[in-house]
């Protein structure tokens, strides 16, 4: 990693509105990719797959806890390191083709913790090669993980802390229920990373769930979740995380995701991708999506059983 | 998710379906399950605030219990400050813990509280535990050589030194991944607290020790499944919650994703 050095996070405050394609040919082979989204939820599971089809290689994946976004293409070879805390589909198991691609010395593991990769994205954001960070102590990280994680001394105060070295991204890549053609995104829920990202990367692409008109934030831009002046280009992607959740709009699919699974630890990923990549994304809908979408429809959850009044 | 999991009969009752896999025993009204999940209820009646990672839906489904009961502050990797959804969700950063939440605060947000010392208790999970209550979650076997590699470090890696305590549990238990030495050190700290199936531990003078035995349980299994050679002390029997406390675990959780993980469970009574 060179010195730090200040530079704007775009060299334009123009934000291109494109296609998927074109928005993916932008990644060369070997860049630093940062995901947005947490485990299950928002993973930009499209730019992901648009990523499959074009066979762009030898990529860092970065992310604080990711799911099926790496997994895959830890999957189909497409990565050289992963920057991480966690990789895995919760309750669903183990991430199957990271896993194996650990064990068996295919894939470099740049192994942190979830604050630790914030902390590196956020020196990213700051323009400074690294940041001190709590915790750490005793933990065997440290060893494994020394071209980024350092045993430091306060210079004020002399006593020991940990550093995390900077983690920037040249790509963010972020799923958003709604983008105007600024780049103003907004989504529903929580933020999940992505800003955060935004800020820490050297260009941000957004696939949005729909493009909305222009200005259509203005009567209330705090409900800008990404302001357009961090992000580079847009690209409408219905069903864009799918198959993880987008909140507000879709459920994650479970039957999809058991499959992905099912087929990924049997070491069968070709047949799933056979089934569902397709030459687009209109050929993924139509095998993925259609006819399921009120199945997959979010909905508030619902309650079964009226108040119970219960002794301590 | 939860229509997927649960569908109201016309006459009012419930029926899980097919899809519920997450339910090793859909006929069972109670199991160890709700035993643990009531004893973590417990435990946090005197706690200011608790953060919950992902993963972690037996302990979400505790906190959403007693948030209802003596008012603990719940945050959540979701974001969602004292989420109140009407059915818990299986993943527990899902968007749905922000149904009836008061605020939003992001993971990034929380661990920063628990830098500062504002997190009273973390729930962690740990693929190994050991008798010090360290925990690994990154590897089997050797960084160099894994025989499995886990999930990584997650929130816990830099958090179990930051909590004020951290409280683990896990849905089995026996002896590989309760080991004397975890293979790999992700993080050490201020574990206080471990329930399992089989029992309660608490950490003292720098060891896991037995304080609690589920009912049914007896002392020669914890022995027999335990990596170490387990200490016993002042010993109480766990509690198996009454028909109120199941009904209000129950009604925050009609999805049960509370036995999300349990290879098999059996009726207690």
């Amino acid at each position: 990693m060179s010195t730090p050095t200040i530079t704007a996070t775009s060299s334009s405050t123009m934000t291109d509105v494109v296609n998927l394609s074109t928005l993916v040919e932008r990644v060369d082979d070997g860049s630093t990719v940062g995901f947005g989204g947490k485990t299950l939820h928002r993973a930009p599971m499209a730019f992901v797959r648009e990523l499959v089809r074009q066979d762009v290689s030898n990529l860092v994946a970065v992310g604080l806890a990711n799911s099926m976004d790496v997994d895959l293409l830890a999957g189909t070879d497409q990565l050289e390191a992963a920057a991480y805390g966690y990789v895995g589909f919760e309750a669903y198991g183990l991430a199957p083709n990271v896993r194996q691609a650990i064990e068996a010395g295919e894939l470099e593991a740049r192994e942190g913790t979830c604050y630790t990769v914030a902390t590196g994205l956020r020196a990213a954001s700051q323009g400074v090669g690294y940041l001190p960070v709590a915790g750490l102590a005793g933990s065997d990280l440290l060893d494994v993980g020394s071209d980024y994680l350092a045993e430091t001394t306060d210079p004020f105060t002399g006593e020991s802390t940990y550093a995390v070295r900077r983690i920037r991204p040249d790509v963010a890549v972020v799923h958003a229920t709604e983008a105007d053609t600024s780049g103003n995104v907004r989504f529903d829920g929580a933020d999940l990373t992505e800003e955060l990202l935004a800020k820490a990367a050297r260009r941000t692409f957004v696939t949005a769930e729909r493009i909305v008109e222009p200005d259509a934030f203005a009567t209330d831009p705090g409900a800008v979740d990404v302001p357009g002046v961090l992000v580079d280009a847009v690209a409408e992607v219905p069903y864009g995380g799918h198959p993880c959740s987008c909140p507000g709009a879709y459920e994650y699919d479970r039957d999809n995701l058991e499959s992905y699974l099912e087929h990924s630890r049997s070491n069968d990923l070709e047949d799933y991708l056979e089934g569902v990549l397709g030459e687009d994304e209109s050929t993924y809908r139509a095998a993925s999506i259609d006819g399921r979408e009120s199945a997959l429809e979010w909905q508030p959850t619902t309650s079964l059983d009226s108040p119970t009044e219960v002794s301590s | 998710m939860a229509a997927d999991h649960v569908a109201r009969l016309a006459d009012g009752g419930l029926v899980v379906t097919a899809r519920a896999t997450h339910d090793p025993a859909p006929e069972t009204e109670c199991t160890v399950a709700e035993v643990m999940t009531w004893a973590i209820v417990r435990r946090l009646e005197d706690i200011g605030v608790a953060f919950q990672g992902f993963a972690s839906p037996l302990p979400t489904v505790a906190l959403r219990v007693a948030r209802e009961r003596t008012g603990v502050t719940h945050l959540s990797a979701s974001g969602a400050v004292d989420g109140e959804p009407a059915a818990m969700p299986l993943s527990t950063e899902d968007a749905h813990l922000l149904e009836g939440a008061s605020a939003q605060f992001t993971s990034p947000e929380a661990f920063d509280l628990a830098a500062r010392g504002g997190v009273d208790v973390m729930f962690v999970g740990g693929a190994q535990i050991d008798r010090h209550g360290r925990l690994n979650n990154t590897v089997a076997g050797s960084w160099a050589e894994p025989t499995v590699k886990f999930g990584g470090g997650g929130g816990t890696g830099s958090l179990l030194g930051l909590v004020e305590e951290a409280w683990a549990w896990r849905t089995e238990h026996r002896p590989r991944s309760l080991p004397a030495d975890v293979d790999f050190v992700t993080a050490t700290g201020n574990l206080s607290y471990l329930i399992t199936p089989l029992c309660e531990f608490e950490r003292r003078n720098g060891e896991l020790q037995v304080v609690s035995i589920h009912p049914g349980v007896s002392r020669e299994r914890i022995r027999e499944r335990t990596g170490w050679d387990v200490q016993f002390g002042p010993i109480e029997r766990t509690p198996i919650p009454d028909a109120d406390q199941r009904a209000l675990i129950e009604r925050v959780d009609p999805n049960r994703v509370r036995r999300s993980g349990f290879e098999t469970l059996s009726a207690l009574e």
